[in-house]
């Protein structure tokens, strides 16, 4: 069982957040995380191997301690440290606050696909004109 | 009397335009889909957590989604991870539409270039069928590319290329390199009852909108009013024949487990390059003791992908924004096919695919996994926004050792034995991947590009399931013959991927089709 304290220091430690990124611990990556870990064996077999190789005050540490901590437990299971950041790297990116601040970078629309789409500009057949036909083969 | 004239396993692609020209012709039959509908309330592309389905319960991985119609597929010995759909339309409801076709050289590399084998047929005599497949899918492109053969017009304008596309061109055009806008089955103006795309980009997550060349939305609709009998959530386990090894029928379980049989004049097989030879392998009698109509032994032989390359170029400006739709909107056949000076035979097409989401960029994207910690967020603002991917689709040649076989553990849901795939590039394929990745990279360093990023072969991209059943005129030296009947079975027609003799270096669905449309004419043709 994932103790209360270790999503948001794990998904914090991960994405700690710059300029107008939040780091994930102020969002809610970590609680769907632990809820999406609660659901999931595979993935909450991969948390407990990599809690399984940090130490018990991992929480509690400075960034910088829990960074070299969880280098550490990258480096022995990194399978499991995949697929926890997999999981956490969707959970963060879907956050709201998240998609904001990317929309602002680099215009990428902060809501879903559907329904509103994105205008379909119609083809620009001007860039054909001073194609040069090649003909392969010739 | 049999319950049918004509029994179809499998609702996707292939299944579906055959059982839509034959239904115009007046033919009974009936279409057995292990899966259902997909309804566009099922489709997660309106979720704030669509890139997340995509990866997981909505990825077109069957492994990852594990859906009730799914069966497993082992994949522990392929570097290629096998993607499909298990529902009506089948695996175009994941496409990403992209539509092009063999050239005609495709079916003789044999005669052109020594390798493999010919097709039994050329492309001419599969033209119309192609027309009559994009007619009905409804294709946006445009006539006129000096590196395939002349064609109809398209039957709606070309996608627009947008800016990625357009960087694509400057640098195709200063290299030399032939480029043109490729032919995607997507409405770039409404067709038909089908509205125009609105460009939300998630393509493979399947169209709420039917906006997109799905054989749900371009087929079954007028299948069913010609009274074909679709049933879904039927899952087939055995081909039945009589003792003389003559086809009858089939069984399946249905939705509560049940046993069904449904005799039929004649099988269709329609249920992939995977599912095909599967269900072939599980169909042993004492007339088929090695699997159905396999006398020549190469059911399940043969396995072709496209292994696909992926080369990233990174930018100094935000150029894209990331938006448009997932199919490639922007092809180059310069290295298409066999080539002089070149240590390898056939080729390979190159393709500029748009869309990438904040989730998949963050996890690499086309390219390489970021770094988490401090430095992360850095490194994504250098991918996220900045970023183009040049995609590789090689020409797979068959191999004999690359195969489908049943499990003996893995089974699926109701106990059948799963399919493993065994599965290894050969050498002419390693050494086109190196030439295919020195291309990508000289393209995107003329374009302009501060980094490139190269993958040489992506995993999760196996959607193309080729080879397991070919086609061809000895019987010895194939399964079906040149319009898709069994050499073993007069009464057993195959029209997937699995026919192909040779992959070419493109996407198959249009192919699948072309054939599937021409086995349906055939069978028209000769019925008694």
């Amino acid at each position: 069982m994932m103790p209360a304290d270790f999503a948001p220091a794990l998904l914090g430690t991960l994405f700690p957040g710059k300029g107008k990124w939040p780091s994930a611990d102020r969002t809610g990556a970590p609680a769907r995380f632990a809820e999406r870990a609660a659901a999931s064996p595979p993935l909450a077999q991969a948390v407990e191997a990599i809690r399984s190789h940090l130490p018990a005050d991992f929480a509690s540490r400075d960034a910088a301690g829990r960074t070299t901590a969880l280098q550490g437990a990258e480096a022995v299971a990194p399978a499991a440290f995949a697929l926890v950041f997999a999981e956490a790297t969707g959970f963060y990116y879907t956050e709201p606050l998240v998609q904001k601040v990317n929309e602002g970078k680099t215009g990428f629309p902060a809501r879903p696909p559907q329904p509103q789409g994105i205008p379909l500009e119609p083809f620009d057949y001007s860039i054909l004109d001073k194609r040069k036909i090649k003909v392969l083969g010739e | 009397m049999a319950d049918t004239d004509i029994l179809v396993i499998g609702a996707g692609a292939s299944g579906a335009a055959l059982s839509w020209r034959l239904s115009q012709a007046g033919i009974r039959v009936i279409c057995l889909e292990q899966g259902d509908w997909v309804k566009p309330s099922d489709i997660p592309s309106n979720r704030p957590d669509w890139e997340i389905a995509r990866m997981t319960w909505w990825s077109p991985n069957p492994n990852l989604r594990k859906l009730p119609a799914d069966y497993p597929v082992n994949d522990a010995d392929t570097p290629i991870k096998p993607l499909m759909f298990n529902g009506v339309g089948g695996s175009t409801i994941m496409w990403t539409c992209f539509n092009p076709r063999f050239h005609p050289d495709d079916f003789r590399v044999r005669s052109v270039d020594g390798v493999a084998e010919d097709w039994p047929l050329t492309y001419d005599e599969l033209a119309p069928f192609y027309d009559e497949s994009d007619r009905m899918m409804g294709v946006s492109g445009l006539a006129g590319d000096p590196s395939v053969p002349p064609r109809t017009a398209r039957t709606m304008p070309p996608m627009p290329l947008g800016p990625g596309g357009r960087r694509f061109v400057k640098a195709f055009e200063q290299l030399g390199w032939h480029w043109w806008p490729g032919d995607v089955a997507r409405n770039s103006t409404a067709y038909g009852d089908r509205p125009a795309c609105n460009n939300c980009g998630a393509c493979e997550m399947g169209c709420p909108i039917g906006a997109k060349g799905g054989a749900d939305f371009a087929y079954w609709p007028t299948a069913l009013k010609n009274g074909v009998e679709l049933r879904t959530g039927a899952r087939v386990f055995e081909i039945t024949t009589d003792h003389k090894g003559k086809a009858t029928g089939a069984l399946y379980l249905d939705r509560q487990g049940r046993t069904q049989r449904v005799t039929a004049n004649a099988v269709v097989m329609a249920s992939n390059g995977i599912g095909t030879p599967r269900l072939m392998l599980l169909s042993r009698s004492a007339v088929h003791p090695d699997g159905l109509a396999n006398s020549s032994g190469l059911v399940g032989k043969n396995l072709m992908h496209h292994p696909i390359a992926a080369v990233t170029g990174i930018f100094a400006d935000i150029f894209d924004g990331g938006v448009g739709g997932a199919g490639a909107s922007i092809l180059s056949n310069e290295f298409y096919g066999t080539r002089k000076g070149r240590d390898f035979s056939r080729g390979y097409m190159l393709a500029g695919p748009r869309i990438i989401g904040p989730v998949a960029a963050a996890m690499g994207g086309w390219g390489r996994p970021l770094p988490w910690g401090a430095s992360h967020h850095d490194e994504f603002e250098k991918l996220s926004g900045r970023s183009g991917a040049l995609i590789i689709s090689c020409e797979d040649l068959p191999v004999e050792s690359n195969t489908v076989t049943l499990d003996a553990e893995l089974k699926d849901s109701d106990g059948i034995p799963a399919p493993k795939l065994n599965y290894a590039l050969d050498d002419n394929s390693k050494r086109m991947i190196r030439h295919a990745m020195d291309r990508g990279k000289e393209v995107w360093d003329v374009a302009g590009a501060v980094d490139t990023i190269e993958r040489p072969l992506l995993a999760q991209a196996g959607f193309h399931l080729m080879g397991t059943a070919r086609m061809g005129n000895n019987p010895r030296k194939s399964v079906v013959d040149r319009f898709g009947r069994a050499h073993d079975v007069s009464n057993l027609f195959i029209v997937d991927g699995s026919v192909f003799v040779t992959s070419a270096a493109v996407n198959p669905t249009p192919t699948i089709e072309a054939l599937a449309l021409r086995t349906a004419a055939h069978i028209i043709e000769t019925r008694q």
